[in-house]
């Protein structure tokens, strides 16, 4: 087994702009190629402890930034190859590590259909995992990057993968991406938080990845039981606080921004309705990062409501 | 021509030999083709699929999830056709995918749909129309250029989306554009229409294989060219079964409907990618001299259409043969002085649209 | 209105965690919905036959409130026209 960082700097380069890097994540291996700088100082930022598959490894998405033809350097724009294919319009060069990030969330949110996939973040303590679905700007990849440098595992910031058969949830560990002020309240939160290059004038605006893989058990692969969803809120007016809410509404809520849930028809239902069923579901209103941390250690020591 | 796509398509045991380097090309150009569904179904049937690592297997099975949410969205979606058609006396008449899979043809096995075609005559397109918008289908905002040229000189009217479920509906009243030197006689594809289920129709077995080669080779959809291929391999190799007089029937049907030449070509690339056995005479009465002669330049053009492998899809000849073919069969269906400005303004409005439109891509694959 | 009929054309599953609300997933739409738990009281009559607004009443009634059963064919004629609005059923 072969963690990224025992490349040498030469090995790293080569690998990556010539053949492609084929890194593990999670339940997939991706096969990274670029000769870009900045996706290369990213990589090796924010992968630097994941493990590379070995050569023949079956690749379940292959991806590629490049820059190719004059017009392309002339206009300073780049490409994105999934499987050799263009599906997506031309990128300007200074967003190249924020769309390689979320093009390695699109391989994901297109094609996997063996899990049933939340639009949520995921963390675990003591081996229980809690999911945090939310609508884009709700703060829950701030309060997942918070937990993450709290001695939380980050599962994931972008897919909570539902295994059917198990109802387990499936890490898949990658950075968080955190957008605009996150930026500077993460920062402040935390020294050691350890961030890749940053992208501006993206579609979210100002975009930065934070190298989330900061827990011994980061890499490790076994699914985990879910013990809550709770869906946070960043609110600069109401009221903070951690508070019970319906079963029904939750389920339709993080149903409503699944990646997949009607496509799975049945399943879909089954697997939602099970998990639904045997976590509780919370509101998390917050402003302060430090006092939504404290509730999410409060909620997972038993001491909520105590 | 073979593939490591058309190999595993005709031989799904073949994909057991197969080492993961191969099997990542494989789903390449499956995905590409648009055929990871159809696939999947082939290894699953033939028990290749559960022997294949389950890192690999769930790649097949996630795609035909996705065929399999199409098939029950169709279902429903025809209901509520129907229930606008039923009280106007009209049939729904389905064409393409929808009619493959609701009509549980093999080319309807893991068939995937980016929108459900319907046939209606044009004597009652308006009403048809007017029910349809009724009950909530609409038309997207388009130019007045584009919509006069769809009312005008198409054989099917603006795609209608319906709000509430985002599905699109394309209505035809032909299956050629009115433009194109084949004129086809619409009216006889009401004569032998095949009933799937009550009040819901798909053309004959006949109408089915010459619809879809003509709208491969008389219409420029050569994108999904292989699929489309694939649809009528299936479909050669199985309604023969069903019926003895097939190959005869199918032939005279395509001369009096002009639509031979289509024909002509079906069985010749449907032959060379996916070794589909035609009888040699019935071959031979779709040829004409004029297509013999034409015949290696075609192939040369048409071959490339069929590649599966992005890759090698770019290597420049690809993308310069579609472009050939597009202007082909646009000249097969439009008198010159409609196709020159036609194509201008294609091209400039795709353009408009790229410069504004950002990423193309939605959350959930439909 | 008393004799007209109603069936329901989806056969779906509920959730239903003992709250205000139940989820139902409509298996022939594939749409998901959160009724109150009163519509998927309703509902439920129709799983296994068609039925008119007055048998309708006849078996909700013992389960409303004294106080509330004169609204209520006004409220199930509320519901039902929601549930059909919402494709769950069909009225006959």
């Amino acid at each position: 087994m072969a963690i990224l960082s025992q490349l040498s700097r030469d090995e790293f380069s080569t690998r990556l702009s010539v053949d492609g890097l084929p890194l593990k994540v999670g339940p997939y291996i991706y096969r990274v190629r670029s000769k870009l700088p900045t996706v290369e100082e990213g990589i090796r930022a924010l992968y630097n402890d994941f493990e590379i598959a070995t050569d023949g490894d079956f690749i379940d998405y292959d991806i590629a930034l490049q820059q190719k033809g004059l017009r392309q350097h002339i206009h300073r724009q780049l490409e994105f190859l999934f499987d050799g294919t263009t599906p997506f319009n031309l990128i300007p060069l200074g967003q190249a590590y924020a769309f390689l990030e979320w093009g390695m969330n699109w391989c994901v949110s297109i094609h996997a259909n063996e899990y049933l996939k939340l639009h949520a973040a995921a963390v675990a303590r003591n081996d229980s995992a809690i999911i945090l679905p939310g609508v884009p700007g709700a703060g829950k990849s701030t309060l997942c990057a918070a937990l993450g440098l709290s001695g939380w595992r980050v599962l994931s910031d972008e897919h909570a993968l539902i295994e059917p058969a198990s109802g387990h949830i499936v890490p898949l560990c990658r950075p968080v991406s955190l957008k605009n002020e996150s930026i500077g309240v993460i920062k402040s939160f935390s020294r050691d938080a350890c961030f890749g290059p940053v992208s501006e004038e993206t579609h979210k605006g100002r975009v930065a990845h934070m190298k989330a893989d900061l827990h011994s058990q980061s890499h490790q692969r076994q699914p985990l039981s879910t013990t809550a969803l709770v869906f946070p809120r960043y609110s600069p007016d109401d009221p903070q606080g951690l508070n019970k809410r319906r079963r029904t509404d939750s389920f339709l809520l993080a149903a409503y921004h699944s990646f997949n849930y009607s496509l799975l028809g049945d399943t879909g239902f089954n697997v939602m309705k099970n998990l639904v069923d045997q976590v509780e579901c919370f509101d998390l209103i917050y402003r302060d990062i430090d006092w939504a941390v404290d509730a999410m250690n409060t909620l997972v020591e038993g001491r909520h409501g105590a | 021509m073979s593939f490591l796509l058309t190999d595993a398509l005709l031989n799904p045991q073949s994909v057991r030999t197969l080492d993961n380097t191969e099997l990542n090309q494989l789903l390449s150009q499956a995905r590409n083709a648009r055929l990871l569904a159809a696939l999947g179904l082939r290894l699953a049937d033939s028990g290749v699929l559960e022997s294949l690592p389950y890192a690999v297997s769930r790649h097949w099975t996630s795609g035909v999830v996705i065929h399999e949410k199409q098939r029950r969205d169709l279902h429903f979606e025809c209901e509520k056709i129907l229930e606008v058609l039923a009280p106007l006396g009209e049939k729904l008449v389905l064409l393409k995918g929808a009619a493959y899979i609701l009509g549980n043809l093999p080319a309807g096995r893991g068939r995937l749909v980016t929108d459900i075609d319907i046939i209606t005559p044009i004597t009652s397109l308006v009403r048809v129309e007017a029910g349809l918008k009724q009950a909530g289908w609409s038309g997207s905002p388009m130019s007045d250029y584009d919509e006069h040229y769809y009312r005008k000189w198409g054989h099917e009217i603006p795609p209608l989306t319906n709000k509430a479920r985002g599905t699109t509906l394309d209505v035809h009243h032909n299956i050629l554009p009115p433009t194109s030197d084949a004129h086809v006689d619409a009216s006889i594809l009401w004569e032998n229409l095949l009933e799937i289920r009550a009040g819901v129709y798909t053309l004959s077995h006949q109408d089915i294989v010459i619809h879809s080669a003509t709208h491969l080779f008389h219409e420029g959809e050569f994108h999904h060219g292989l699929r489309d291929l694939w649809d009528l391999d299936r479909m050669l190799r199985d309604f023969p079964r069903h019926d003895d007089d097939f190959w005869h029937s199918l032939v005279s049907r395509a001369q009096s409907l002009g639509l031979n030449g289509s024909l002509y070509h079906a069985l010749n690339y449907s032959g060379q990618v996916f070794n589909t056995p035609i009888p040699k005479e019935v071959f031979k009465s779709a040829e004409t001299p004029s297509r013999r002669l034409r015949k290696p330049i075609m192939d040369f053009l048409f071959k490339r259409a069929f590649t599966p492998d992005p890759i090698q899809s770019r290597i420049p000849f690809r993308d310069l043969a579609l472009f050939a073919l597009y202007i082909r069969s646009h000249y097969l269906r439009m008198p010159l002085y409609l196709l020159l400005p036609h194509l201008i303004r294609k091209a400039w409005r795709k353009r408009i649209d790229t410069d504004h439109s950002g990423l193309r891509t939605g959350k959930e694959t439909g | 209105m008393l004799n007209m009929m109603w069936r329901n054309e989806s056969k779906g599953r509920f959730y239903d965690p003992g709250e205000t609300t139940v989820i139902y997933y409509d298996t022939r739409s594939g749409d998901t919905h959160l009724l109150t738990a009163f519509a998927a009281h309703v509902l439920r009559e129709f799983q296994t036959e068609s039925l008119s607004l007055a048998s309708l009443i006849t078996r909700i009634a013992p389960v409303v409130d004294a106080g509330q059963a004169t609204d209520l064919q006004e409220a199930l004629e509320g519901v039902l026209s929601e549930l059909v609005a919402m494709d769950i059923l069909k009225q006959e």
